[in-house]
């Protein structure tokens, strides 16, 4: 537990999934194409049994002080990348409806010029709200309402 | 950033040649606004603010009776109070310096740290707190209720004479967001008057933009976003820090930025009031403070000349539009 102004939150770190710095170099094992296929198949498979969509990738641009206006509405299971095209350091973390904290760096320092990501939980509820702030920059603020597409 | 057409527009009028001001920056980010902003939930309007005034000033507000918001945020010292620590910080850990409540209504982070969030939430803060006015909200509202001339004023504020603490917040809130600065040379040139401020300044300026880089911090027309940076004081306070996952490096030490306006002659500045005149910050800012893992990104050391330096610190003067006019309430029986 944290304390963050007058509201108490719970603290999470990052899972692997949730932050994924971009600038990393591709590696051995992306390389190789078993690895594809495997992703691939189980990605079918995913999708088909849980999902009556296809995730998305959403991208978001952070400038000095403020998120650029996007024009997405994300759905549960989406990616959004956020980058940061501004010459200062930021430190963004999401908020879940529930209270719980994610930092989208591990030492909330998103470099000028980097992206990191965040992906929708793929159990978020229609009209949910995760709201997209900075640690350092408290103006910073953007809210996204996650809307679950009507099955067919 | 919202202004950057704009920017890339003057760039290329400049660079045509068409502007004469081509080697100083853009004007147009620091427009002062039309409006005080209020939150829907407690728009402003004359009567609260009338109250708002008349609490703040109100040293029964304070357990003994000898302590009010304007004991420490006085008109006379620049809503400050001219102390290094403020007065009962006294074996306080990690007092901090008072700082102005000029310009309040914009900030959307309050306290050095950040701990508050809004004028409203803050105001209780002072009045329970230990070193400061020591009281209890419970006690505080059985006094004001004793005070029969406080109930026309809540009645004219808020419709009925029912003293509670969120309207003792929001009176507090609406008067504090009513201080905003005068005008300054500086506007006045933002507004076009070329001789409203000295060449020199205008080439503090350009250095603040410039090779000093103070922009990258002290931004807008406040001279501030309220963001948080450990610009490397020697103070081992946590700032932020203490308030934030203890993960996040970058928060260590880290401290909201303050605004530039109407700064106090000879300060104190800083959160720890460690420096005596802007000579000795600008000074602190070219060697780039004490190295650290959570010094800013933004903090890098550059070399200025003696007459540089005065160059800024005529700048800086021009942002001073002068203590505000400002009548002490009579306080009611
Ligand atoms: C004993 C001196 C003292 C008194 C009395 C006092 N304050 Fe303060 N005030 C401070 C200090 C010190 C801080 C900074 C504390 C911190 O950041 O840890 C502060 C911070 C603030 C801030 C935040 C400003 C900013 O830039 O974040 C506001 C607003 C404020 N006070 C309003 C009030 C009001 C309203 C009252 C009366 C109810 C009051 N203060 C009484 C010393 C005082
Ligand atoms: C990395 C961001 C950053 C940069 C760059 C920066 N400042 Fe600051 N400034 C701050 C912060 C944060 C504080 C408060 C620090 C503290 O008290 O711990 C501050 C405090 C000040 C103060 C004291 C104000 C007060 O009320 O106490 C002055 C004056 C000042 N800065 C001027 C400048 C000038 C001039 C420059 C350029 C040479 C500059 N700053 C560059 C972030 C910055
Ligand atoms: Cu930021
Ligand atoms: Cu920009």
């Amino acid at each position: 537990m944290i304390k963050t102004g007058s509201e108490s939150v719970h603290f999470r770190i990052p899972v692997n999934d949730e932050r994924q710095v971009s600038a990393q170099p591709g590696t051995g094992w992306m390389m190789r194409w078993q690895t594809w296929l495997l992703v691939l198949v189980a990605g079918f498979i995913f999708s088909a049994s849980s999902m009556a969509w296809s995730a998305e990738v959403h991208r978001m641009e952070l400038t000095h002080h403020d998120f650029e206006p996007w024009d997405f509405v994300p759905k549960p299971g989406d990616r959004i990348d956020i980058h940061n095209h501004s010459d200062i350091v930021h430190a963004v973390y999401v908020t879940y409806p529930d209270g719980t904290i994610v930092n989208l760096t591990e030492t909330a320092a998103q470099l000028p010029n980097t992206t990191v990501s965040w992906t929708v939980p793929a159990d978020a509820e229609d009209g949910d709200e995760y709201v997209f702030r900075c640690w350092i920059h408290t103006v910073i603020r953007a809210d996204m309402k996650v809307q679950v597409p009507a099955s067919q | 950033m919202r202004y950057c057409g704009l920017f890339l527009v003057l760039g290329l009028v400049a660079a045509m040649g068409i502007s004469r001001a081509a080697d100083l920056p853009p004007r147009e980010s620091y427009q002062r606004p039309a409006d005080i902003p209020s939150p829907p939930s407690n728009p402003l309007t004359i009567e609260k603010v009338t109250l708002g005034k008349t609490l703040f000033f109100d040293p029964r507000l304070s357990r003994d009776g000898a302590m009010s918001c304007a004991t420490c945020h006085s008109p006379n010292m620049r809503w400050s109070d001219g102390r290094v620590l403020p007065l009962k910080a006294d074996g306080v850990p990690n007092a901090r310096r008072t700082p102005t409540v000029l310009n309040s209504a914009w900030l959307n982070a309050l306290m050095w740290d950040g701990r508050a969030a809004s004028l409203e939430a803050q105001a209780v803060l002072p009045i329970t707190t230990a070193h400061e006015m020591n009281f209890e909200m419970p006690l505080l509202l059985d006094r004001l209720k004793e005070v029969a001339g406080y109930q026309p004023l809540f009645t004219q504020a808020f419709g009925d004479a029912e003293i509670t603490p969120k309207r003792v917040t929001q009176a507090l809130a609406s008067f504090q967001r009513t201080l905003v600065s005068k005008t300054a040379p500086f506007d006045r040139w933002v507004a076009g008057d070329e001789n409203a401020i000295s060449e020199n300044a205008k080439r503090g300026f350009a250095l603040f933009e410039g090779k000093a880089n103070c922009v990258s911090c002290h931004k807008s027309w406040r001279f501030t976003e309220d963001a948080f940076h450990d610009i490397g004081l020697e103070s081992l306070d946590p700032g932020r820090g203490a308030k934030v996952p203890s993960q996040l490096v970058l928060m260590q030490h880290a401290f909201k930025t303050p605004s530039l306006r109407d700064l106090p002659k000879n300060g104190p500045f800083m959160h720890d009031g460690s420096m005596h005149s802007l000579e000795e910050v600008i000074k602190h800012y070219e060697q780039g403070g004490v190295q650290r893992e959570s010094l800013s990104q933004e903090m890098k050391p550059f070399e200025l000349s003696d007459v540089e330096r005065a160059y800024l610190i005529d700048f800086i003067h021009t942002l001073d539009g002068g203590p505000l006019d400002m009548e002490f309430p009579n306080l009611p029986e």
